[in-house]
Parts: structure tokens; C-alpha cells; sequence
């Protein structure tokens, strides 16, 4: 090391490790060649000294899998390979550090444990090095947490490079895009890609990311694709080829490049004489505006973009009950049926008294990241909630909100600033809401030089002017528009949300569509609302009333006060004809229409019950498949639903059936089944997940005693552990445990202590003559 | 043809519905196949057979049987990768009934990719005048689901997307990995495997029993 690096300097860096120790030292395969930083050190030395001889810059140290995970003694191998790379006579010297080998998320580890493991490796290193090189990631949460890591426990340069196959994506799904703003919003002081592509497709790839960014970019191509001779692996791209390649990858102003896997001294010798005298194009990327999750980015284009509001428990009977027991799977549904109705962002607020906000909002969040591609906006009150959230987040999120307060400004500001996610500013304080457009400017240009002061981009402020009702004063809508239109010249963005505007007025998405439409023409930049408000069409009425034309409010509650009758000519099919035909919006529509004029009972026994015993009929004759049963369950389903939004849960309090996949096992399309199916006959089922621990399933069957317990296993290995959990329920409560899955067969089943159940109507029968 | 039809789909509905032909497209769209495949010459110990310059081993009575006559294995892990998985995570949640249609016919595409990738070994070693067997996995009669760790590890699982769970589950779900002998005189009928699994007192999990 003999000076500080500049990261934005061209530099050589070197190539392949792993390939070159297989091609010198044909070790067993699959033996970390790491190890040979202790084992063999001359053989790593003379690799290292090879291509600083051949032209590199900067060398990696031979640290890649070096992890808690993979390898005991990792601290050790880190220290030697640190040692051998400074010990080469390289200009530079990168800590190289590779993924941890371990799957991050629900069925792997948590935000916690990742950052942990990657800490402990960056400590091992001790800062020894020129820059830290985090490459070949493919989940973007992985890496994201390793950012953080590196950022709070290093004074270090950080470098971040993903392998994206040729679709564009990482096998996790993760685009350039993507990559990009989460990784630099991270912290992240440069980016690139390597690996899994040769240098013609990674052309692509690196023309992409210096589009997106200024930062500089570092690429590293494997030499070509591999295939086997005589027995070897072998890459198909020559080093004459392959120089040529890397010299069209600088040209498009890449400034660092290497190799990757099937790659030697040669090959860098050859790209360090071909790009000798290529100038990296100048970067065009314009400064954007975006916000992004792991997988999708929102570009904030002057298109107004769509914040579902559906996610949040205000004035939600059922999404109450679903967070206070702990049902997130419901919540995470919200977001699938606003991602499929046009929303671009899901808002998620979890905020109910009583329960753990942030586990809940950890919960919702880890659904989300596997169900829907949208990025997510923080919705809460209360600051820890929004710095946990931020910190666990994969991707720029949206904070909702700040107001104009300083107290406000001063405990949400520094934590956007150090997640660099964007924020709504709300144009309140203390003192209220001003009642004139100019007050609003005038607080929110209050926000945006708070928000200045503490080095937040004016690309990621977004100002909301606040709706009120109309009904209420007369006039507010033209404030909210005008102040909209005078917030728009601070060259910030904008967001509203919609349904307040129709508090207190009959048919009130006619209102709120209207609303939108004005907001939109204004230059509006987010919309908070329900997605299906953008089919809904608004009708003249709804326009004057928000003009605060002369008489338009008596128009419109005359031509609008009786919209129950408008909905009921619709719908006349009956509502067991969709439950048997599996139509799930038809059977809530129908639900809906009926419980105006029945009880939820009179509903469910007159109606749901018999179409479901004649579906189960009919499955048992072998005239309906799994999936009619299950289709004619989901619409049942949705008819409880739309009973339930009016009376909460109608399900019978006293038969509960606590349901769980067994520990170790991560299969739960049965259970789900069984869940869904058995749920219509109005047992209260309580669905514990699936690798669902031992003492979990206690607790959960001593605060449901008397109940019965049904348990689902998939695997051979698994089913060791349903007959434990067995053991340990039977030891302390004399219950019914109905078991079921693929491997179990009634024999075994009953060896075990539990009752067979074939499949979800059969577990529907044995549930029947258990609670009779 | 690997992928889906609406035909297929039909056949596990029951029955003729208009959304098939846009959810068989949407299932296609989903699918990431990746493979790798690598052939290694089998040792033949007295309690295990050792697979050359690997640390794979294979234990069992049954995977003895399977490769007599075998001087050579390819082993290889294929998968459809992680889309389809979350696919069927976001149906779950919102629509079960093609969540499990979706599950089945997952289970046919991995099989036929499978049968794509067998078909591939067994006419490169005809080709050179060898036999082959029939597909073989981790986890079958006797031969430990732990063999997958250090299979998953050479055919560089995790640059897949392939990952192992504590309770050797793979992720993502729809993932196969699988054994195939090579030899001379490879033997490529199915056998008794259950006559000689060292379980077949013990094991009442089975369909051996």
C-alpha cells in the first residue's frame, strides 16, 4: 500500500483466483482454496506476484468464502490472505469477500445474524487493505447488510459487484436498476458486476450501470461460458478475444476492469495492452429521482404514480383482528391485490395499540419482499419503527412522514438521510394546518431547507399539501390545488392523499376519483389511495362539488344519497352457484349484497355451509379435482370476508384448530390448504407458519387448551420431528392431533400418536365429529 | 417440451377455464432453468464408493446396487429457480386453487428437465459405446439426504441460486439433484432397491414396507 486509492482512477485489476489455484494445484473439487493461504502460501504469493507482474493495479486477497459459515478458522485464513496480497507488490489491495453461503430471509437468517457474520469478517480485517471488494452476490438483501456492516465497522472504500445471468437479473431477481440505488443508497463508494457471463454479455451489463450512476464501476467478466473437456472445465474465450471485449467495456466508461472465473496473469497482460489508450467515455447519467425495491424500480418521471393505501388497520375491522393475531399473511395480501390493481408503491402502516409495531411491521415487510416486486413506503409515528424498518429494508424506501415541526424534522431527518430514502413532508406544525395555500408553501419550504441543512437530495423530497374535507369547508380543494401548484415551483415532488376530500358525502369514490383527476392535472407526483379507484370513472356532479359551485352539494347528495340501489341491480346469480363454481369475486359481491339484508349466520348456514358440503360431495365422488375444492374454499372464503368487513369474525370461538408445518420442514402449500378449507366451516383455525419450533406449538396449544392440533410434514427427515412435537404436546395436554403429508401413511401415523387425515376434506370430517 | 400448456393444466383443474391459457404463459414466464452437471470416476470402497478428486461419498446398500457394474457417475442439480417459488408464495396468499395447480405442474417441468438432462448424458455416452443408469437421489432407500450437502457444494449450488436448509431442504423448492452410472455394462432397469436397504427392517415410512 503506498498511497490512498482513488476509486474513480482507471485501474487493472487482476483476475481469476479460485479457477487458476484448480488449474495449479488441481485440488479436490469443492476444497475452499482458501485454505491454501495457511496450507500453501507460496502458491497464493506467486499467484498474487503473477499478475501484478502481468499488469494489475490492485490484487484481491484470497479471502472469498473465508466466513463463520464455511470455514472454522476464517479469522486465520483472513489475516494470511491479507498478509500475501500486501506481501505481492500490488499497488492496491482489495479485502475480497464473498457471499456468506447462507440463504438470507425467512427459511436462512435474519437482518441481524448477516450483518453479524459479515462484521466479524470485516474486524478480522482490521482495515488492512485499500478498499473493501464485496463480489459475485446474487441476493441484493445480502449484500445490502453487508454494506451496512462494512459502513459502521470500517473506514474503508466500499465496492459492490452482483452476478447477473443473462436475463439482466440475479437468479434473486435482482436488475441493474435496483442494484444501484439500493446499493448506493446503502453507502455503497462504487459498483460493478462479475462473474456468471463472459465479457460480450457483460458489454450490457456495464453500459447499463454507468448509465445509472457517476460512481465509478468496476467489472470483472468470466472468460467466456465453461463446458467440460476431457473431463475439465474449461471457458471458451481466448485472452486475445477477451482484451478486446474489456476494451469496448472501458470505452463505455467503465473504469476498473479484470477478470473472472477461467481467467490467468495472461489474460490481464492482454487487456492491460489493448486498453492502454482508451478513454472511458463520459458518464451521461442525469440526476433522477427514484425510489426502488429489490426487484423493481419506480422512476418519478412526471407520470403520477400510485401509493396503495390498503395496507393499514385504520377503520379496518379485519385487518385489526388479522395484526392483533399476528395473521401478517393478510396484510401481505393487501399488497398482492394492490400490486395486480396498478399501485407502484405499497404504503404499510401497522400501527395498532397493543401490539409490537415493529415486529408486526418486520413481519409485513418480509412477506411483501417475497409476494410483490413494489417498493414499499414507511408509514408510522413512531421513530423506531421507521429506523428498524429503514435498516431491514432492501431497496429506497419513501418515509410517511415528517411534518414542519422541529421536533419532527429533528428525530426523522438524520435517520433518511443515513438509509438515503426519500420523505414526505407533511405542511402542519404545532400550530395546525394553515388554512391558506401560501401558509403550506411557506412550511413546506421550512421542510425542504431542514431537510437541505441535513444533505437529504431535492430529488428525494416530496411534499404534501394536505386534503381536507370538503364537506366540511366549503373551498378546500381549490386550497389543496393551489398550494399544490405553488409547491410544484420549489422543484420538489408531490404526493396527496385522496379520500379525506369526500369525508362525510354519499357514494364517495365518485369524489375522490374527481379529486384525483384535478389533483393529476396540477402536476401531482403520488397519489395515496386504494388502486380501484383508478377504474372509476368521475361523473360532472363530483367535479362542481369541488369547484364549490352554487347548489353542487344539494345536486349531488340528491343524486347520490341512495348508491346502495345502484349496486344491487348488478348481481342476481346466487351466492351457493359461486361457491360451487369456485367465483370468488362474484361470491363476495354476493356475500356483500346479502348480509345488507341477513345476519352473518343466516349467511353462513343458509348459504356458504351447503354449497361447501355439496363441493365436498362431489370431491369424494371424484366429480370435482383438488383445485375446484380448493378454488370453491377460496370463494367461500371471500364471502366470509365480505360478511366479516361488517361484523368481524364469524367463526365459532369455541372450536379452535391450531395448525402448523413441523419444525425443519418448510413445505406449506398443504397446510395452507387445509388452513383455507377447514376455515369455511367456521372453526377458528390458528395458523402457526410452517418450521414452526416445539415450544412454539406448546404456547400456542396452552393458550388454545381445549383445542385440537393439526400438524403437516413433507419430508422423511421431518417426520422425526412431527412425532417429537407430538411427544411433548401429548406429555402435557390430552388432545386430538390430526397429521397429514406426503410421506405419512395411517399406520405410521397412528404409531406416532396422531390421527391421519388423507387430504383437507378428509381433516374437515375428522374436525366435525370431534367437535360435535 | 419442458414447459406448460394449458392442456396440462387443464388435466390437473379437471376441467376447461379461459384463465389457463394467460396462467400457462405466466407460469413459462416464471421459469429460470439452470443446471450443472459434472462426471466423475467412481471408487469403489469397502463401505462407501468415493467419487475421484471430490469428498463425495455415497453410503448404502442401494446406491451399491443401483451403480454395479459402473466405472464412472455424473451427478447433477437442476432447478427452476426462485420466481417460481415466489409465485407460488403470492398465489398461496391470494389464490390457493392455482397455487396448487401451479405446484403440480412445477413438479412435471422439473421432471422433464430432468428427463431433458438425462436423455443428454445417456446419448454423449452411447455415443462413446457406454451404458447408463436411471436417475438416482440423495435420500433414496438408504443413501443419507447429507449427501446433498457436499453435491450442492461441487456443482457450485450457490451461484444457482441453490441453497440447503439445516434440514437439507432445497431452495428454491422445485430443485432435483440426481446420479447417474456409467459403464460398460451399466445397468439401466429399475431393481429391488428395498432388498437390499440396510432400513428395510426399520422403515415403516415407506412404500417398501
Amino acid at each position: 500500500m503506498n498511497k490512498k486509492i482513488n476509486l474513480n482512477d482507471d485501474l487493472i485489476l487482476d483476475g481469476a483466483m479460485g479457477t487458476l489455484v484448480m488449474e495449479r494445484e488441481n485440488p479436490k473439487a469443492g476444497f475452499p482454496p482458501e485454505l491454501f493461504n495457511i496450507e500453501k502460501p507460496e502458491l497464493i504469493l506467486n499467484i498474487h506476484k503473477d499478475y501484478v507482474k502481468a499488469g494489475a493495479d490492485c490484487v484481491n486477497t484470497n479471502t472469498f468464502g473465508a466466513n463463520s459459515y464455511k470455514l472454522k478458522n476464517y479469522k486465520e485464513v483472513i489475516n494470511k490472505g491479507i498478509e500475501l496480497a500486501l506481501n505481492s507488490g500490488a499497488k492496491y489491495v482489495a479485502f475480497d469477500i464473498g457471499p456468506s453461503g447462507k440463504l438470507f430471509g425467512q427459511d436462512g437468517f435474519d437482518f441481524e445474524e448477516c450483518y453479524n457474520c459479515f462484521k466479524d469478517i470485516i474486524l478480522a480485517g482490521q482495515d488492512k487493505t485499500d478498499f473493501i471488494y464485496f463480489e459475485t452476490f446474487t441476493d441484493l438483501r445480502e449484500l445490502r447488510t453487508a454494506i451496512i456492516a462494512a459502513k459502521e465497522n470500517s473506514s474503508l472504500p466500499v465496492v459492490v459487484s452482483m452476478s447477473f445471468s443473462e436475463n439482466g437479473r440475479t437468479p434473486f431477481g435482482t436488475d441493474a436498476d435496483s442494484f444501484v440505488y439500493t446499493a448506493l443508497s446503502a453507502g455503497a463508494d462504487a459498483v460493478g458486476a462479475n462473474c456468471s457471463v463472459g465479457a460480450d454479455k457483460m458489454l450490457t451489463i456495464a453500459k447499463k450501470l454507468t448509465e445509472l450512476t457517476d460512481k465509478p464501476v468496476f467489472i470483472k467478466a468470466n472468460a467466456g461460458m465453461p463446458f467440460i473437456k476431457d473431463g475439465k472445465t474449461v471457458y471458451d474465450t481466448d485472452s486475445e478475444t477477451f482484451s478486446k471485449q474489456n476494451a469496448k467495456i472501458k470505452k463505455a466508461g467503465v473504469n476498473a476492469i479484470g477478470g473472472c472465473c477461467g481467467t490467468n496473469p495472461e489474460y490481464i497482460e492482454k487487456i492491460k495492452e489493448e486498453t492502454k489508450d482508451i478513454v472511458p467515455e463520459k458518464r451521461k447519467c442525469k440526476k433522477i429521482s427514484a425510489v426502488c425495491s429489490s426487484s423493481k424500480t419506480v422512476y418519478i418521471d412526471g407520470d403520477m404514480k400510485i401509493i396503495g393505501e390498503r395496507i393499514n388497520p385504520t377503520g379496518k375491522k379485519k385487518f385489526k383482528e388479522a395484526l392483533i393475531s399476528k395473521d401478517y399473511d393478510y396484510a401481505a395480501s393487501c399488497g398482492i391485490v394492490q400490486e395486480r390493481d396498478g399501485a407502484h408503491i405499497l404504503d404499510v402502516n401497522v400501527g395498532l395499540n397493543g401490539i409490537d409495531e415493529k415486529a408486526a411491521m418486520g413481519e409485513v415487510m418480509d412477506r411483501l419482499f417475497r409476494v410483490s416486486e413494489l417498493p414499499l413506503q414507511i408509514d408510522s409515528s413512531d421513530e423506531k419503527v421507521i429506523e428498524f424498518a429503514l435498516r431491514n429494508y432492501c431497496g429506497k424506501a419513501i418515509v410517511n412522514s415528517v411534518n414542519a415541526s422541529d421536533e419532527s424534522l429533528n428525530k426523522i431527518l438524520p435517520l433518511v438521510k443515513k438509509y438515503n430514502s426519500a420523505v414526505i413532508g407533511l405542511t402542519l406544525d404545532e400550530k395546525g394546518i394553515p388554512e391558506s395555500a401560501e401558509g403550506r408553501k411557506k412550511l413546506a419550504e421550512k421542510i425542504i431547507n431542514k431537510c437541505q441543512k441535513f444533505g437529504i437530495d431535492k430529488n428525494d423530497i416530496i411534499i404534501d399539501v394536505l386534503t381536507l374535507s370538503e364537506a366540511s369547508a366549503k373551498g378546500s380543494a381549490k386550497i389543496t390545488i393551489d398550494a399544490l401548484k405553488k409547491v410544484k415551483k420549489l422543484k420538489v415532488k408531490t404526493v396527496l392523499g385522496i379520500s379525506n376530500i369526500s369525508f362525510g358525502m354519499p357514494a364517495r369514490e365518485n369524489i375522490n376519483a374527481a379529486f384525483l383527476d384535478m389533483a393529476k392535472k396540477a402536476g401531482l407526483d403520488f397519489a395515496i389511495i386504494n388502486p380501484t379507484l383508478l377504474k372509476i370513472i368521475p361523473t360532472k356532479e363530483a367535479f362542481d362539488f369541488l369547484n364549490a359551485k352554487d347548489g353542487a352539494v344539494q345536486n349531488y347528495i340528491e343524486r347520490f344519497s341512495d348508491v346502495k340501489n345502484i349496486a344491487a341491480e348488478e348481481i342476481k346469480t346466487d351466492l351457493k352457484t359461486a361457491i360451487i363454481t369456485g367465483q370468488k369475486d362474484l361470491a363476495e359481491k354476493e356475500a356483500g349484497l346479502l348480509s345488507k339484508e341477513l345476519s352473518s349466520v343466516q349467511i353462513v348456514e343458509k348459504f356458504i355451509i351447503p354449497a361447501l358440503d355439496e363441493v365436498g360431495a362431489n370431491y369424494e365422488k371424484g366429480r370435482f379435482f383438488l383445485p375446484q375444492l380448493i378454488a370453491s374454499a377460496e370463494a367461500a372464503k371471500s364471502a366470509f370476508s365480505a360478511v366479516e368487513e361488517k361484523s368481524g369474525t364469524s367463526s365459532d370461538k369455541n372450536k379452535r384448530f391450531v395448525l402448523a408445518t413441523v419444525k425443519g420442514d418448510i413445505h406449506d402449500i398443504g397446510k395452507n390448504i387445509v388452513k383455507s378449507v377447514t376455515a369455511n366451516y367456521g372453526f377458528t383455525v390458528i395458523d402457526l407458519g410452517r418450521d414452526v419450533d416445539y415450544d412454539v406449538v406448546l404456547k400456542a396449544v396452552e393458550d388454545n387448551y381445549p383445542c385440537v392440533l393439526g400438524l403437516s410434514a413433507l419430508m422423511t427427515t421431518t417426520v422425526n420431528n412431527m412425532e417429537k412435537t407430538i411427544k411433548l404436546v401429548k406429555a402435557k395436554f390430552d388432545i386430538p392431533v390430526l397429521v397429514g403429508g406426503a410421506v405419512l401413511t395411517k399406520e405410521y401415523a397412528e404409531k406416532i400418536g396422531g390421527i391421519y387425515c388423507s387430504d383437507a376434506n378428509d381433516t374437515v370430517k375428522k374436525l366435525k365429529d370431534i367437535f360435535k | 417440451m419442458i414447459f406448460t400448456s394449458a392442456q396440462e393444466l387443464e388435466k390437473i383443474l379437471g376441467k376447461k377455464e379461459d384463465f389457463l391459457n394467460d396462467f400457462s404463459k405466466e407460469i413459462n414466464d416464471s421459469l429460470e432453468l439452470k443446471k450443472s452437471v459434472k462426471k466423475f470416476s467412481l471408487i469403489f470402497c469397502d463401505e462407501r464408493i468415493e467419487l475421484q478428486g471430490t469428498d463425495i461419498t455415497f453410503l448404502g446398500n442401494a446406491i451399491r446396487e443401483h451403480l454395479k457394474n459402473c466405472t464412472h457417475c455424473y451427478i447433477f442439480l437442476a432447478t427452476l429457480g426462485d420466481k417460481i417459488d415466489r409465485l407460488s408464495d403470492k398465489l398461496q396468499l391470494v389464490d390457493l386453487s392455482k397455487a396448487y395447480i401451479l405446484d403440480t405442474a412445477a413438479n412435471e417441468i422439473i421432471e422433464r428437465y430432468c428427463d431433458e438432462i438425462s436423455n443428454e448424458i445417456e446419448k454423449e455416452e452411447l455415443s462413446k459405446g457406454n451404458k447408463v443408469t436411471l436417475r438416482f437421489s440423495p435420500g433414496y432407500a438408504d443413501l443419507p439426504l447429507e449427501t446433498q450437502r457436499q453435491i450442492i457444494k461441487v456443482l457450485g449450488g450457490e451461484k444457482m441460486g441453490v441453497y440447503l436448509s439445516d434440514t437439507l431442504i432445497m431452495k428454491p423448492f422445485k430443485s432435483v439433484s440426481a446420479i447417474i452410472g456409467v459403464g460398460k455394462k451399466a445397468i439401466k432397469g429399475s431393481r429391488d432397491y428395498c432388498a437390499v436397504c440396510k432400513n428395510n427392517k426399520s422403515c415403516d415410512k415407506r412404500i417398501c414396507k
